[in-house]
């Protein structure tokens, strides 16, 4: 008889998400370029903690978990260790202060229990113990988040002031005896956040915000943005580089691409790097004909192998080929007034890698390649060679026309089955392949044949606006056949939202 | 006497339209609809190499003509839109029968300039282009060049109605698709093995 569970607690799991953020505390950091292992943006908070950008490698890792099969957060874990050792502490979110927030209290507890150890601020568990996080543990970074905003000088933010301020809360907190942040999560997050600005600072009150940005999902967070977060990005003191000196000034693309390819060829020979690293972004620095540098950059959408790409560097070639179209018409449009020559010829040149992903051999033994992920690894590449986005969609069980799907990475594990059931989500009336993303305000009146499609209702625990919430849907058909795809809101105003291409 | 049609019944149509399911026949490597009457009118032309010339202005629901050659399991293909000011809407795409796992879109108004490294890739085996601007017939040469070269099959879509007038001899076959203000979908032929106007049966027949 085969036993029968009758509970798996896997089936409750959230789907993993990518995180955005991470907050590391490594004590024993054999060197700076080590940190730099999962992505190539990182910032130093305090001697011991760094913050981890994870955007810019996103595709990457998620391509190299699927080749592991295994947990993303399983993966992330052996390449930490792999690179950083095991005394590590590291907390994933979608915003970086709910992270550096939990890191803090668990810091506090290595101290006692002397653990390490991965968190992803997306579990249940987690969860549950940043809920009981005591404001200890909120008010310890905010004197080094005090610190980054006076070193980045951000206009309106005074330190001493915003110390006082600190200390009235605190105070206030004391005397109503609230043990942690969750105590308050009761009330409304934005309209708490109102009455902090209010009361104490501003800097305050986006702080309080920040805090439950650990609840947000993925596109929340996203949409959210740092949100004046004092992000300083950490350089490393050395970086591999190449310089030239052009023997007469040059402007042509054709003339300037092999030697571009010659340089591309020099950075691969630096020993300052191995050829298993990542790039994400290279700086071009141009010295113009009248001794002005100008800066462009090669940005690469997925990290990129430059030594794997010798000796052609197609795609690096790409992207400096868009880099110097768009550099040679600012040019252009700047002097167009001047009395200069048409497009400016450049003297000497400077390429230098900026961003990269700093990968061991050891770690990439890790990840075997294989003919299954052939497409995948392609599409990444041919990512990297585009100016524009490739995009794929995914759907999200939402009841809101404009939230029931989004944009997903590619290239990364599409997802060949959803975790709900999509029939149930699926459009059963006719929308149109198209639609515009701001509705358009129209005038009915205009002899449009109206037939009626679907009653729809956004969240109303989400939004301001609470008179203005029903949307009823029609096609609206010209006299001459013409079809568009419409809406009359609660308000009776009548929009635009799509065309039946 | 042929059978009176339906009028266009909205919560029918993506039903009718996920009959239709992309395939490609082993021997003669032709691409069809699963759609007899819309397959009648390519014959074998729908073939990796091969540039089909869709005229189907906006608003009349043309597109999901081509729609149909790409329901089901399809290889890796690629949907390049112009910036007109309008987005995807990928639920609509789902609901037709479009995997959006293997169909992926980018948005670009002038793709052979903006997007040369796609063309020289053959990533993609099937690959539509919406509503070029300035699409020059240098822009055609290269196009087909590389169809042949990476066996790639190109939906080449024009916001306008096709005229034999003005010809366009690398494309294999050159049609209108529109519906009609009843619902019911047509195509006219404009160059290609079967030439003329014809009904297509996107529509379940209530019978």
């Amino acid at each position: 008889m085969t036993q029968q569970r009758l509970i798996d607690l896997r089936t409750f799991a959230k789907h993993e998400h990518f995180p955005a953020y991470a907050a590391l505390y490594c004590p024993e950091l054999k060197t700076p370029e080590h940190v730099f292992c999962l992505s190539s943006q990182v910032m130093q908070w305090s001697e011991n903690i760094w913050l981890l950008d994870l955007h810019s490698s996103e595709n990457f890792w998620l391509l190299q978990q699927q080749k592991l099969q295994l947990g993303l957060f399983e993966m992330l874990q052996q390449v930490l260790e792999e690179s950083l050792g095991q005394k590590i502490l590291v907390v994933f979110a979608q915003h970086p202060w709910p992270a550096l927030f939990f890191l803090d209290y668990l810091c506090a507890q290595t101290a006692r229990e002397n653990n390490s150890g991965i968190y992803s601020l997306e579990s249940s568990m987690s969860q549950n113990l940043y809920e009981n996080i005591s404001w200890q543990h909120w008010f310890a970074p905010l004197t080094v988040l005090a610190e980054k905003l006076e070193i980045l000088k951000v206009k309106g933010f005074h330190a001493p002031r915003f110390r006082s301020q600190q200390a009235q809360l605190q105070r206030f907190i004391e005397r109503m005896e609230l043990w942690g942040p969750y105590d308050l999560s009761l009330a409304k997050v934005g309209s708490l956040a109102g009455e902090i600005e209010r009361r104490y600072s501003v800097w305050l009150a986006r702080i309080w915000r920040w805090t439950f940005a650990a609840y947000l999902n993925r596109g929340e967070a996203t949409q959210q943005g740092l949100q004046y977060f004092p992000w300083i990005t950490f350089e490393l003191s050395q970086t591999p580089k190449v310089s030239r000196l052009l023997e007469y000034p040059l402007n042509q693309w054709d003339v300037l691409e092999p030697l571009l390819i010659e340089d591309f060829q020099r950075l691969c020979h630096l020993s300052s790097w191995s050829d298993q690293e990542r790039v994400n972004r290279i700086y071009w620095t141009i010295t113009l004909f009248n001794w002005q540098e100008e800066v462009v950059e090669l940005s690469f959408r997925n990290p990129y192998r430059l030594h794997a790409e010798q000796p052609h560097f197609k795609t690096a070639l790409y992207q400096a080929y868009y880099s110097y179209m768009d550099a040679m018409l600012k040019l252009q449009q700047r002097d167009k007034d001047l009395d200069l020559p048409e497009n400016m010829p450049f003297i000497s040149w400077q390429l230098e890698v900026r961003e990269r992903l700093f990968i061991t051999p050891t770690i990439m033994e890790l990840f075997p390649e294989s003919f299954d992920h052939q497409v995948e690894n392609e599409l990444l590449e041919l990512q990297n060679k585009l100016p524009a986005l490739i995009e794929s969609y995914t759907i999200n069980p939402d009841f809101c026309s404009e939230q029931l799907f989004s944009l997903q990475e590619i290239g990364t594990g599409q997802k060949t089955a959803y975790d709900f059931p999509l029939q149930q989500w699926q459009v059963k009336l006719q929308r149109p392949l198209f639609y515009y993303q701001q509705p358009q305000a129209l005038l009915v009146e205009q002899g449009y044949r109206q037939i009626f499609l679907e009653r729809t209702a956004n969240n109303w625990w989400e939004e301001d606006d609470l008179a203005n919430l029903i949307r009823d849907y029609f096609i609206l058909q010209e006299p001459n056949g013409v079809r568009w795809w419409g809406y009359k809101s609660s308000r009776g105003e009548w929009f635009k939202h799509g065309v039946y291409s | 006497m042929t059978a009176q049609l339906p009028l266009l019944d909205f919560q029918q149509l993506p039903v009718g339209l996920k009959q239709a399911r992309f395939f490609i026949h082993s021997q003669e490597q032709t691409l069809c609809s699963g759609i007899k009457e819309l397959d009648a009118c390519f014959g074998e032309a729908i073939r990796p190499g091969k540039i089909i010339e869709w005229g189907l202005p906006n608003g009349r629901q043309g597109r999901l003509l081509p729609l149909t050659f790409l329901n089901g399991e399809i290889p890796p293909s690629i949907w390049i839109y112009a910036d007109n000011g309008t987005a995807i809407y990928a639920p609509a795409w789902l609901s037709y029968g479009v995997d959006l796992q293997r169909l992926f879109f980018i948005r670009s108004s002038h793709p052979v300039k903006e997007l040369r490294p796609l063309f020289l890739d053959n990533l993609f085996k099937i690959i539509v282009i919406d509503c070029p601007k300035d699409f020059l017939k240098g822009d055609l040469a290269f196009i087909h060049h590389r169809a042949r070269l990476n066996q790639q099959i190109i939906f080449l879509i024009r916001n306008y109605f096709l005229s034999a007038k003005n010809g366009n001899p690398l494309a294999t076959v050159r049609l209108n698709g529109w519906q009609n203000q009843d619902g019911r979908f047509f195509v006219n032929v404009i160059k290609g093995k079967v030439i003329g106007k014809k009904e297509i049966r996107l529509v379940q027949d209530n019978q």
